[in-house]
């Protein structure tokens, strides 16, 4: 952001005087060498990705100015990666770029106006209003984050459920997880990991697949790096990726595999599994069925005349890459017979055509060996977000789901939440509402009318993105952003609305392990910036004047009058767990802010009481004596009651899932396959890890991967300038020519926000037919030398106003 | 309007509320301070007149020990001089 | 303007004072442009220093991916020899319990980071 002439005086004058007596101001970058300097520490949550790392920030004179790990706490002892030693310099005053006031425009091509809060929560009701009036109450919609505070979450949710009468409730996590809910619903009947991260340390195997976890998730991969080098000889990694990473490092088999083959891979494993008799026969019997659709059961013959098509030998033809018989033989022995395995996977699996399908079948690997709920046998997915279980997944985040895992179509349930809330039933529409795809297609045909957007920049970071910015852009749209930086996104709004960053607002975010972690408020946030909790409360009110409706008013009513850094988000938290979550499988009635302040980390759920979330909560689920449900729920005395609410017989379900390649095949015209993901330094759309020093100089601008001999056969050198071009749109990249993606593959990181390096124009929009979830991870591309290397500049989105 | 950036030197003891002294004078912006009791101090002024004369008030406040300019700048005063010079030319 | 030279000498004053004081300047990285800046630490390092990068790359810190900066911080905060708060940022348990006297890296050499030396 351009600083005025007289800013950029002042900053060298205090700068220059500074210096002469050795003092670092926060312009200047600080360094964490001032940690021990700090007047006082505030426990809290690291954001910048889903593992849940706990920390301590650093204040001094009300300015963050360090961050450290908290050595007790059970998701990361104490250790941090680069992001989470780093992003306090995105507190307060630190950062220029914050947002700081309320801008409107009329018309997306006028420069924004700065107007106060007042003029900004009318303009906002007066066009949801409107909206409403002319268009009805499904014209209106709401994105929202797997970053925003569950607080956050639950109020925007229940304001557009019970308020404005639509379920337009969607957001980012349906581009990140939603595959994983599917699958975990389906297989078990219960969303979320069975396990925790206290596996890490007792499991010995691990099948890590579509999963770069070195980098995405760093100091999980810390524990699995540790179990592995503490215990070479006996611990086995298996890594399954079209790619080799950063993570293939610790492997001890890797399994490279042509995109969109992954079902067959896992099928293979199952046929060995069968064929050589490593399953557990007991476990089947009292625990599992087989499965060809939801009411249609099958037997075990039937599984193994299926699984007759993914013989070692066929599937190794199917796969490609480096597989042969002999590797899947021997990943499904590691598999079968360690003590126990644990598998972990991310967008690799997710983010899919058939995502939900991969799920299923690496559950299935797990059924058939009965490795679950064991010490160390977990079928475990990782979030890519903080709060992408706590807030959206438990606390009502999608278009179908209302709080405390319940279905919008299921009638019943939808009456408890209108009862719970006090609102008349039939308050809340039967019909889920958008998804994220249709959603933003509702936008681009001029169906919704005003839209809502926390926390995420769905202008870079959808699918085909170019597509949807054209929506995005209409003038009939009325689009409210509310973020702490400029991005892609606010270059599209109305209205942006400047919000309070974590740790300048209270609240909790739960992290993979069904953990729910709390953060107090510690630093002010800069200028006029709000929590969202007291916008949505305030914009509430002046909606339910514009639109003459009680109700609406009746949504916030029991927050009115709260002090908004920690009184307010309480009350939401509070109504949130004890009501919605109450009789609920994420039961966190245990988890009240008081109890969560007295732990270093946080609560697992079930945490019905508070002498059971004092200790943490529950490590397995399913356990009986190990989890609270399992013993309230145990219809026999078996040790494992899967309880879960999808699965009326109770049982885990072993689907027959066939394999299905990607919907964009590489063809003569577009011969390579694309894929994207992440790199350690950066973070999403990079609006946060853009604007701390260290991280952006590491990774300053996206780069092409091609593996070398792609490289070599169309002339390629490193640091060449490459156009990767699909049927939707190109990119112009430097060229990274190294062993990582399989031939015949591409690899680009998509946190760039520069136009010609944003990978997402390239990208395809096709998504899982089940889950919703876009297939992020494959489509077709031509890529071709433009010119040798060119010094390129970092980009982020400036504010202009 | 000229831009001044000081070290104000004040009793590390009396730190916190010298600081809050300071912060009454307007025109005045507090940047940073240490143990030591180095306070970084912006001031902006209309005149590098008036400039002094905050100095002046700064060496007033108790526990002040020394006031140090560092950096002085006051290209947008001579440029208006200038911009003056011109216009009695012309 | 003649006034504010008289405040120099006690300009003058505060620098000698800092000089015998405590004040720490970062050390220094070799110069380098703005777009130079921008490149990663090893691309130039597996050059520059090779033994230092191989070491590095072996170690737990190099498969974990804590990266140059992370100890070293970037060009305005640069230490050739990091300031051991730094270690601390995610050992802080060890760091409270480490002998008096003896550096972190005393016992666990930089680059390696054994167990123990
Ligand atoms: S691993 Fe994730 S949660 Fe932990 S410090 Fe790094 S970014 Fe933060």
């Amino acid at each position: 952001m351009g600083l005025s002439r007289r800013e950029f005086l002042k900053r060298t004058a205090a700068l220059t005087a500074a210096s002469y007596v050795g003092i670092n101001l926060p312009f200047k970058n600080e360094n964490t060498s001032q940690a021990s300097d700090a007047d006082s520490w505030h426990k809290g949550t690291c954001r910048l990705c889903g593992s849940g790392c706990r920390l301590e920030l650093g204040v001094k004179n009300g300015k963050a100015v360090a961050l450290r790990g908290i050595p007790d706490s059970r998701t990361n002892y104490g250790y941090l990666c680069m992001k989470g030693m780093l992003f306090y310099k995105l507190m307060g005053y630190n950062n220029p770029d914050r947002l700081k006031k309320p801008l409107y425009r009329k018309s997306k091509k006028e420069p924004f106006k700065e107007i106060s809060w007042n003029e900004a929560l009318n303009i906002a009701a007066k066009e949801f209003a409107k909206a409403v009036k002319k268009h009805g109450n499904n014209s209106v919609a709401y994105y929202g984050s797997g970053q925003a505070l569950t607080e956050e979450t639950y109020i925007f949710q229940k304001v557009f459920r019970g308020g404005l009468r639509t379920n337009n409730v969607e957001g980012n996590p349906r581009l990140c997880m939603a595959s994983a809910v599917g699958g975990y619903l389906t297989s078990f009947g219960a969303d979320e990991p069975i396990g925790s991260y206290t596996n890490f340390e007792r499991a010995s195997c691990f099948f890590i697949i579509g999963s770069n976890m070195a980098e995405a998730h760093p100091v999980l991969f810390r524990r699995v790096m540790r179990r592995k080098l503490d215990n070479r000889e006996t611990v086995k990694v298996i890594n399954a990726d079209p790619r080799v990473s950063p993570t293939s490092r610790i492997a001890d088999l890797h399994l490279q595999f042509r995109p969109g083959t992954d079902l067959a891979l896992l099928n293979a494993m199952a046929y060995v599994i069968v064929k050589e008799k490593l399953y557990d026969e007991t476990f089947l019997k009292n625990y599992a069925t087989f499965r060809m659709g939801k009411k249609k059961e099958v037997s075990f013959e039937k599984y193994k005349e299926f699984l007759k098509d993914y013989t070692p030998e066929k599937v190794s033809d199917i796969c490609g890459g480096n597989i042969t018989p002999e590797k899947i033989r021997t990943a499904a022995l590691w598999f079968a017979k360690s003590e126990g395995t644990m598998s972990i996977w991310t967008m690799g699996i997710n983010q899919r055509k058939r995502g939900v399908w991969a799920n299923n079948l690496i559950h299935n690997l797990h059924i058939l060996t009965g490795q679950l709920c064991r010490p160390g046998a977990d079928s475990f997915s990782l979030t890519g977000q903080p709060n992408a279980c706590g807030g959206v997944r438990e606390g009502g985040g999608l278009c179908h789901i209302l709080p405390g895992h319940r279905l919008v179509k299921k009638d019943k349930l939808r009456h408890q939440v209108e009862k719970l809330w006090g609102i008349p039933q039939g308050r809340i529409p039967p019909k889920p509402g958008y998804h994220t795809i249709a959603m933003f297609e509702a936008v681009n045909q001029g169906k919704i009318k005003a839209i809502w957007i926390n926390c995420t920049s769905p202008a870079q970071s959808l699918p085909n993105c170019d597509k949807y910015r054209k929506g995005m852009s209409r003038e009939d749209v009325f689009m409210v952003v509310t973020d702490i930086f400029p991005t892609k996104t606010t270059e599209l709004a109305n209205l942006i609305l400047p919000t309070a960053f974590h740790f300048e607002k209270t609240g909790v975010y739960g992290c993979t392990e069904r953990r729910s972690q709390l953060t107090v408020k510690a630093v002010d946030a800069p200028g006029e910036a709000k929590p969202e909790v007291w916008i949505v409360r305030e914009w509430a009110l002046k909606l339910a004047k514009e639109l003459k409706d009680p109700v609406i008013k009746k949504c916030v009513e029991p927050f009115l009058g709260k002090e908004p850094d920690y009184e307010l988000p309480k009350a939401i938290w509070d109504e949130y767990t004890q009501k919605l979550t109450k009789g609920r499988d994420n039961d966190l009635r245990g988890a009240t802010y008081d109890v969560l302040k007295k732990l270093p980390d946080g609560v697992q759920w079930p945490a019905p009481t508070k002498e059971w979330a004092l200790k943490g909560g529950t490590d397995i689920k399913f356990v009986r004596g190990l989890d609270p449900l399992a013993d309230k729920h145990a219809k026999d005395q078996k040790p494992y009651q899967f309880y879960g609410p999808a699965h009326p017989d109770k049982k885990l379900w072993v689907w027959l899932r066939p394999q299905r390649g990607p919907e964009e095949m590489p063809d003569f015209e577009y011969p390579f396959y694309l894929s994207t993901g992440r790199v350690i330094d950066q973070w999403h759309t990079s609006s946060m890890t853009g604007r701390i020093p260290e991280l952006m100089r590491a990774n300053p601008y996206a780069y092409v991967e091609i593996n070398p001999k792609d490289a070599k056969k169309l002339g390629i050198k490193p640091g060449d300038m490459v156009e990767v071009a699909s049927r939707r749109g190109k990119n112009i990249l430097p060229a990274k020519v190294y062993v990582g993606p399989c031939e015949g593959m591409v690899f680009v990181y998509w946190y760039d926000q520069e136009e010609s390096r944003m990978i997402n124009r390239v990208t395809k929009d096709a998504f899982d037919p089940g889950s919703k979830e876009p297939e992020f991870k494959i489509c077709a591309c031509k890529i071709r030398k433009v010119s040798g290397p060119k010094p390129l500049k970092p980009f982020l989105v400036e504010m202009k106003t | 309007m000229p831009i001044g950036g000081f070290i104000v030197n004040v009793h590390p003891d009396h730190l916190e509320n010298s600081i809050r002294d300071l912060k009454k004078i307007s025109g005045l912006e507090v940047y940073g301070s240490d143990e030591k009791g180095n306070v970084v101090v912006v001031l902006e002024a209309d005149s590098s007149k008036a400039m002094e004369e905050m100095v002046e008030k700064i060496m007033k406040i108790e526990n002040v020990l020394s006031v140090g300019l560092t950096y002085f700048n006051v290209e947008d005063e001579i440029e208006i001089q200038e911009e003056q010079g011109k216009k009695t030319i012309h | 303007m003649k006034r504010l030279k008289v405040l120099l000498p006690s300009l003058i004053l505060i620098l000698c004072f800092c000089a015998v004081g405590s004040v720490v300047w970062a050390d220094k990285h070799p110069e380098l442009s703005d777009q130079e800046k921008l490149t990663a630490c090893a691309t130039c390092h597996i050059k520059a220093t090779p033994d230092i990068y191989k070491e590095w790359f072996g170690s737990v810190h190099g498969i974990g991916n804590v990266k140059c900066y992370q100890c070293h911080g970037t060009y305005e905060d640069f230490h050739v020899t990091p300031k051991e708060t730094s270690c601390a940022s995610c050992h802080s348990a060890q760091f409270a319990k480490k002998p008096k006297g003896k550096t972190c890296w005393d016992c666990h050499p930089a680059h390696h980071f054994f167990i123990h030396k």
